[in-house]
This record gives C-alpha cells, structure tokens and sequence, in this order.
C-alpha cells in the first residue's frame, strides 16, 4: 500500500516526536514502558524508586490527526504503593472538533488533564523464578488545562481502574477496567467514560536471553470504551457518546533502565450516536521512551 | 646484659604487636563474602536493574550480577564488610520480590554451645550462625566436627528462605 502525503507528514511528525523525546531523555528531563502501550497494567515501582515516561499519542478520525504529547513521573513510595503525576507537554496537528472520549493510555490521563494516581498493588504472589501473579488499583484526580474539549467546558474529574494480570519469562497477560467521571464546570459536564483492557505478551526466545541483555515483547492490546453524553449548557450533547472496540499490536524494548514501547489500535467496531456528526476513529498510535532511575 | 634484655623485650613487643594485628584483622576479615539469593518474581530488565542497584548501594557491597533466567542476585563481599543477609534480603523485598534460600560462603570462629557448632562471625561477636548438617553434605559436617574449639573456618552453606543466622553446611572451604 502507498504512503499517501498524510501518511508521510505523519511520519515526519513522529520522527520529530522520536527526536523531542530523545533530546528531552538525554537533557535530564524526566521518560510507561513497564506493560503494554494502552491497557491497563499491575506493576509498580520498588520503594524509593523513580521513573519517567515520555509519550506523544495520535488520534486520527475523519477528520484530521492529532497529536498528544504527555509525561509521566513514577515514585515508588513502597514496593506496592506508587504515586504516579501525568502532564500534558503539548499538542500538534489541527484540533479535533470531534475529538474521541479516551485516556491517553489508562494510566496517563486524558487529553490535557494534569492528573495525580496512586497505584497500588493489592496483591501480589511469586509462584516460582520469573513469574508473578499479581492485581492492582488505581485512583486517580484530574484538572483540566484547557477550558473546554472540543465544544464542552471541562472540569475536575476522577478516575478509578482495577487490573489483574501475569507476567513470567515467556507471557504476560493483563485484564481490567476503570471508570472516569467528570465533575460538571458551569452548566457543562463531559460524559462518564467506562472501559475494559485486556492485553497479552510474548517474550520470543531470542530475547530470553539473561539480563542486562535487551529484552522485547510483543503484545496484542483490546480496549473497549463506552462514553456517556456531554452535557452542554445544561442539555445533554447527542452527538457526544458511543462504544468502540479496538485492537491492535504493540512492541516493548527494554535494556537496562531503559525502555521504548510502541503500538497502534485500530477500530474493531465502532457505534457513535447522535445525528452522524461524530467522526469515527480509524487508528490510535502511541510511542512511549521510559527511563528507571 | 641490660641493653641485649632491652632488645630483646622490643623484639618480643614487637612479635606481640603483629601476632595481635593479624589476629584482630583476622576477626575484622572474617563475615559473609558471598551471598547468592535466590529471587521470585523477577520478570524483566528494570526489575533486575533495580535490584541491581539496590545492591549495590549498601555498604561493603563490591559488585552485584542479576539472572532473571536463574533467579539470583549473587552479591559479593568486599573484606571487613559488616553486610548481613537481612540487608541484602529487605532490598529485594523494597524492589517487590520475595527473596527465597540463599547459598553463602562465610568465615568466622567455631565455638561449641550446647552441643551446637556456632561461628561467630565478623569483629562484632553478636553476629552468629547456628550451623546444621545438610543431608547431602555429611562429610563436610564431620570435618566441621572434628576442628578444635576457636578454630577459624570458611564455609559454603544454604540459608533458608526465613532463616538469616541458621545455616546449614555444604563444604568446609579452609580450616
């Protein structure tokens, strides 16, 4: 298949996201990279650790194609607490009038929401060398930069997410779900979001090789959202809530303390409401740098 | 005849001065010098480099390697070390692992209490391990035995996953 010029302008664009984010790594600024590029995941940092997560995600609709740059910093204040602060670094491409409801990745926040987490590992067991079973929740507190998305005013919000997975030498599984609300700002309210994530692993046996070898996976990623309606001056926004089910493949590279993660979701099924002015997704691409400290 | 007893009282200082430096950096030398931990949990890159580094950062730690295929951080020891296998255990847990048996190679004193071998090990008397025979290790035990009372030692031998001053002996390394 042909690159069209859009195809080529985006790739120009990541590979001037590729660059911030290795200038801005090498600069000391502190780079998700632990799980899949999407869903959500268990681990957590140990005590007294810390970890950065730089990430730029594309969101293309009918529309157009956007561009969301965020950063993630982790502490480990104990080996199953970790508080996580996720911030918007900007954004390019033209604005999405009918931007998609979503996280960008469901554990670094929405859009260009400055959120605060806690992730905490409930439960935790390590049957035998390399392998772990282990779930976790997360809370999260969210404020807006921005005074409205797309056409509504956006407030505060919270969001709560539970995971339980598998990680061993060879696969890894994670499943979970969360909920996002939205508190209302001045008659405005963005709808509820709901969604489940489900992400497997492979470790090929090329890169079972022992540490400090690099070490890559392969995921196959599934997220399915549910939005409720916008609420617009007090009345409710029908073109502004619908399901979707994506699917796609995402790569994780790990060397040391470093890691890049990349993948891509495309719509499986997609069912917008309200009077065909919302644009429908056709994929969502997300390239994360992480470092370890 | 005065100068000679002089001299020779020097000399005998002097023999007295080593043989007590030797013996005191003797117990100063004597501790844990290897540790292998074996560890759960441990999946992938960052997990290993953060125990790795969390190793590698307590006191008297010379170097750290991880294996995530074989589930071990073998640290070793630098000479004079105070580390203990607590230490070197609670950094694994702080990392979100479960640190299982060790294999360790130890020196000390051998002294008998209560019909038990004990080495006391390192300059601070306190550090002691209570040693059992392994049961697939006789031989080793029997030489264990059969050394005198104060006897200095260095051993290999196993640390159960909750015991961190009960050892249980697999080879007599020096007598």
């Amino acid at each position: 298949m042909a690159i069209d010029s859009l195809g080529f302008r985006m790739i120009d664009r990541l590979m001037a996201s590729i660059a911030v984010m290795a200038a801005l790594t090498a600069s000391g600024v502190r780079a998700e990279g632990h799980g899949p590029a999407f869903a959500l995941a268990t681990p957590t940092l140990g005590k007294g650790q810390w970890s950065s997560d730089t990430s730029v995600m594309s969101m293309a609709t009918g529309e157009t194609t956007a561009y969301t740059f965020r950063e993630m910093i982790g502490y480990g204040i104990h080996e199953d607490l970790q508080a996580i602060l996720t911030v918007p670094l900007g954004s390019s491409g033209q604005s999405l009038l009918h931007a998609p409801r979503t996280r960008a990745g469901t554990m670094m926040g929405s859009g260009r929401d400055v959120e605060a987490s806690l992730l905490w590992r409930f439960d935790r067991e390590a049957p035998a060398i390399g392998t772990r079973r282990e779930s976790s929740i997360i809370f999260s507190v969210a404020a807006p930069t921005e005074e409205r998305r797309a056409r509504t005013r956006v407030g505060t919000s919270t969001h709560l997410g539970v995971v339980t997975g598998f990680a061993s030498r060879e696969t890894y599984w994670w499943l979970g779900g969360g909920y996002q609300h939205y508190f209302e700002e001045d008659r405005d309210r963005l709808g509820d979001l709901y969604y489940l994530s489900a992400a497997f692993a492979w470790r090929p046996p090329v890169f079972q090789q022992d540490y400090p070898k690099p070490d890559w996976r392969i995921f196959v990623e599934a997220l399915a959202e549910h939005t409720e309606k916008n609420t617009i001056e007090g009345e409710d926004d029908p073109d502004s809530s619908g399901d979707k089910f994506l699917v796609g493949p995402s790569v994780l590279g790990l060397f040391g303390p470093w890691g890049v993660s990349a993948g891509i979701l495309f719509p499986v099924a997609q069912d917008l409401k309200g009077d065909g002015n919302l644009f429908e997704e056709r994929y969502r691409a997300k390239l994360v740098l992480t470092y370890w400290f | 005849m005065i100068a000679r007893f002089r001299f020779s009282n020097q000399k005998h200082d002097a023999a007295v001065l080593i043989l007590g430096f030797a013996l005191a950096n003797a117990a100063a030398a004597a501790g844990l010098s290897e540790v292998k931990q074996t560890v759960f949990g441990m999946d992938c890159a960052p997990c290993a480099h953060g125990v790795e580094k969390g190793l590698s950062k307590i006191d008297g730690v010379k170097d750290v390697s991880v294996s995530l295929n074989d589930g071990y951080a073998l640290v070793r020891l630098e000479p004079d070390n105070a580390v203990t296998l607590e230490q070197i255990r609670l950094v694994i847990r702080e990392n979100g692992f479960t640190p299982k048996d060790a294999a360790v190679v130890v020196s000390g004193t051998l002294t008998r209490a209560d019909d038990q071998l004990v080495l006391v090990s390192g300059a601070n008397t306190s550090r002691q391990f209570s040693l059992v025979a392994s049961p697939d290790a006789q031989s080793a035990w029997r030489q264990l035995q059969a050394l005198p009372q104060s006897a200095m030692v260095e051993i290999e031998a196993r640390a159960g996953e909750s015991d961190t001053t009960r050892l249980s002996v697999l080879t007599v390394k020096r007598p």
